[in-house]
């Protein structure tokens, strides 16, 4: 019922010679309601909230005890529980199928799209004190990814020239920017930060934290508190899910001793041969993909903020380019991206590759094998100063990476074009303080070209280099082994 | 949300699950924030006090009872509160009364015939006690129920009613005066 007649409803009920008014109190009433003002809500204003809501709570929820009874969901008589503080804790459910009323505060937070809360400039620090690269293909996924020629010497002045050889004889690729000028006008960048934790009930993490065992008793141990637990699943081609609240992070895999391992069987390399996985076994790429997201719906996964799955398929580069494919590799675990976006900016790997939900798919058994990084959206933002030469990025992407030039070894150079570059965030990890922070600083992707016209040992698909001035310019050496760097 | 599950949360959250309080934020931001800007028409102080509000009902929620007071009058109320205390602090020396009316600047509306509609709008409220106004405001802009209203404002469900009802044929009565003096004039 509309809001008018509810409320003269609502008089009439008190008063009927209300009714006799009827039109005056119509006139009214319809008069107040067209009155009331038109109230527009910042909806940046709503998101920013709820941000520092959830982190009150979960600072809150750390420091609260509950007085209550926990009363676990699952038949407790069916639970054997083995605590190890800050290690694992192996719990054994006999689940119900989860229901909108049970979701817990864990699955509400991997639910959400991206939230990000604005913190002021320079908020985390120096973005410099980036130790090693990030996450998975870095480096460029194999061979000797493109670089610019450096003689000996610019390496490191006083360094012996001489150098002990890699073992494996690989192309020289030079990266070369083929692509068309780009104006960099921004002297700002945002850089992002993950807002790491995930929480359980404080009751049941105290029951945990005061478990005696006898040889060792918990409650000795004060303000000890859950860090990660591991669910193992023990049944045929059960699961390990390993979570770790500090981190904010779950990660899936198989429980292998549930998982069938036929080449455990082989003692030779005949046997070997017979179980190894043959191209026309490899399923294509939509099937894949009905696996992985059939596993993330049985499961109740969510891929909310991902974009389209996609199946990583630079293995095929090395298989096309192979002479004798009987030698070549065929992948015996296919992996399936969800891709990341943060503001609607897609977030890469420094290796080029895109980062997000990952899933691993078992070939053989047509089943998901693991699934990885599930984390929460929620992010923190910061200005920091922008590079706006354009010559300074494109001479580190020719470099092919934005840390080092790696020196080129005798033989031919090929050169390898770079095409107009995109903009995406990269995932870089910064350790402050004694953390390990995710950080997604902008950048700018350049596409390779020519991937696949007989270039042997470059998979590289993306050079990226990063928009942040206070990271560049700061390259440093390779770690060969020179002769006089014993010293 | 149904009000059987709003219970379900709220007793979780009491119980120690406090994330969830977000379910609870997501479910009345806008109510909140209409409240307030009902009565404060100044978009960041709004802002300022609908985030105070919430962050008093997150650090306060083990204090709510229940039993029968239904839970958004549990928040209403502090939110009706916290303008009360931003008002003190803005300009002490004021009868609190004088902040329930509707806001000078009401005649917002780019329709002219709309800004005198609600100028005399305005003018007939005026006839009203702070208390009639406050009742009509809530329950016709900030869609409250009487049993809502009445948990806030610490008076009977039946008592708002009465309330309302007179106020609203006293508008009545003096909006057929204005009538018919504006047909006499035509």
């Amino acid at each position: 019922m509309d809001p008018l007649n509810n409320i003269l409803n609502e008089l009439y009920q008190l008063d009927p010679g209300l009714k006799n008014h009827e039109p005056a109190l119509k006139k009214i009433i319809a008069e107040l309601l067209a009155s009331k003002p038109h109230i527009k809500i910042d909806e940046q204003f709503i998101k920013t909230l709820r941000t520092k809501l959830s982190l009150q709570a979960d600072s809150l929820q750390t420091h609260t005890h509950s007085n209550g009874w926990f009363k676990l969901p699952y038949a407790v008589s069916a639970i054997a529980v083995i605590v190890i503080i800050g290690a694992s804790t192996i719990l054994y459910f006999n689940r119900t199928i989860p229901t909108p009323e049970n979701i817990s505060s864990n699955n509400q937070q991997l639910q959400e799209k991206n939230t990000i809360l604005a913190l002021g400039k320079n908020a985390f620090g120096s973005l410099a004190e980036v130790p090693t690269n990030s996450g998975r293909g870095s480096g460029g996924g194999g061979g000797n990814a493109a670089s610019s020629y450096m003689a000996p010497e610019a390496i490191n002045g006083d360094i012996s020239t001489k150098m002990i050889a890699p073992d494996i004889m690989q192309p020289n690729y030079r990266f070369v920017y083929r692509g068309e000028p780009v104006s960099l006008s921004d002297t700002e960048v945002t850089v992002y930060r993950r807002v790491k934790g995930l929480t359980v009930p404080q009751s049941l993490a105290n029951q945990i934290a005061k478990v005696n065992f006898g040889i060792l008793n918990s409650n000795n141990f004060s303000q000890a508190k859950l860090d990660s637990y591991t669910l193992n699943q023990e049944s045929d081609f059960g699961y390990s899910i390993m979570v770790n609240l500090s981190e904010g992070t779950i990660n899936i895999y198989q429980n292998w001793s549930k998982w069938p391992q036929p080449q455990d069987n082989c003692n030779n390399e005949a046997c070997a041969a017979t179980s190894r996985i043959q191209l026309e076994q490899i399923p294509n790429d939509d099937e894949v993909i009905a696996i992985a997201q059939n596993f993330l719906k049985e499961k109740g996964i969510s891929t909310q903020g991902y974009g389209t799955p996609f199946v990583q398929n630079d293995w095929r580069i090395q298989y096309d380019q192979m002479p004798d494919k009987a030698e070549a590799y065929i992948p015996e675990i296919l992996n399936v991206t969800f891709p990341l976006s943060i503001g609607d900016v897609p977030v890469y790997y420094e290796g080029g590759q895109k980062a997000g939900l990952n899933i691993n798919v078992d070939v053989r058994n047509k089943k998901v094998s693991a699934v990885m990084e599930i984390t929460n959206q929620r992010f923190e933002s910061s200005s920091y100063a922008a590079v706006t030469d354009f010559e300074e990025i494109k001479r580190l992407a020719e470099q092919g990476n934005f840390r080092y030039a790696t020196p080129f070894q005798q033989g031919t150079i090929t050169d390898i074009p770079l095409g107009t570059p995109s903009k995406g965030l990269v995932k870089l990890m910064q350790y402050t303080d004694g953390k390990n922070n995710e950080l997604f600083v902008p950048a700018l992707i350049f596409p390779v070209e020519n991937l696949s016209r007989g270039n042997p040992y470059l998979y590289q698909t993306h050079v990226i280099i990063p928009l942040a001035k206070e990271l560049l310019g700061k390259e440093q050496p390779p770690a060969y082994i020179l002769e006089k760097s014993a010293r | 949300m149904s009000p059987e599950q709003e219970q379900v949360i709220i007793s979780k959250i009491q119980n120690g699950e406090l994330p969830l309080f977000t379910d609870i934020y997501d479910h009345y931001i806008k109510q909140i924030y209409g409240f307030i800007f009902n009565r404060i028409r100044h978009k960041e102080t709004t802002e300022d006090l609908t985030s105070v509000v919430f962050f008093k009902a997150l650090n306060h929620i083990g204090t709510y009872k229940g039993g029968g007071a239904p839970f958004a009058a549990w928040l209403y109320t502090i939110a009706r509160n916290t303008i009360i205390d931003h008002y003190r602090k803005a300009k002490p020396q004021d009868p609190i009364e004088d902040f329930w009316d509707l806001a000078s600047d009401i005649n917002i509306e780019n329709d002219a015939e709309k800004n005198i509609q609600l100028a005399q709008l305005q003018k007939r409220m005026q006839t009203l006690t702070p208390r009639q106004r406050e009742v009509v405001t809530m329950r016709v802009w900030d869609n409250l129920s009487h049993k809502e209203i009445a948990s806030v404002l610490g008076i009977s469900e039946s008592n708002s009613k009465v309330v309302f009802s007179r106020a609203v044929s006293q508008l009545g009565e003096t909006g057929i005066v204005a009538l018919i003096l504006l047909s006499l004039t035509q």
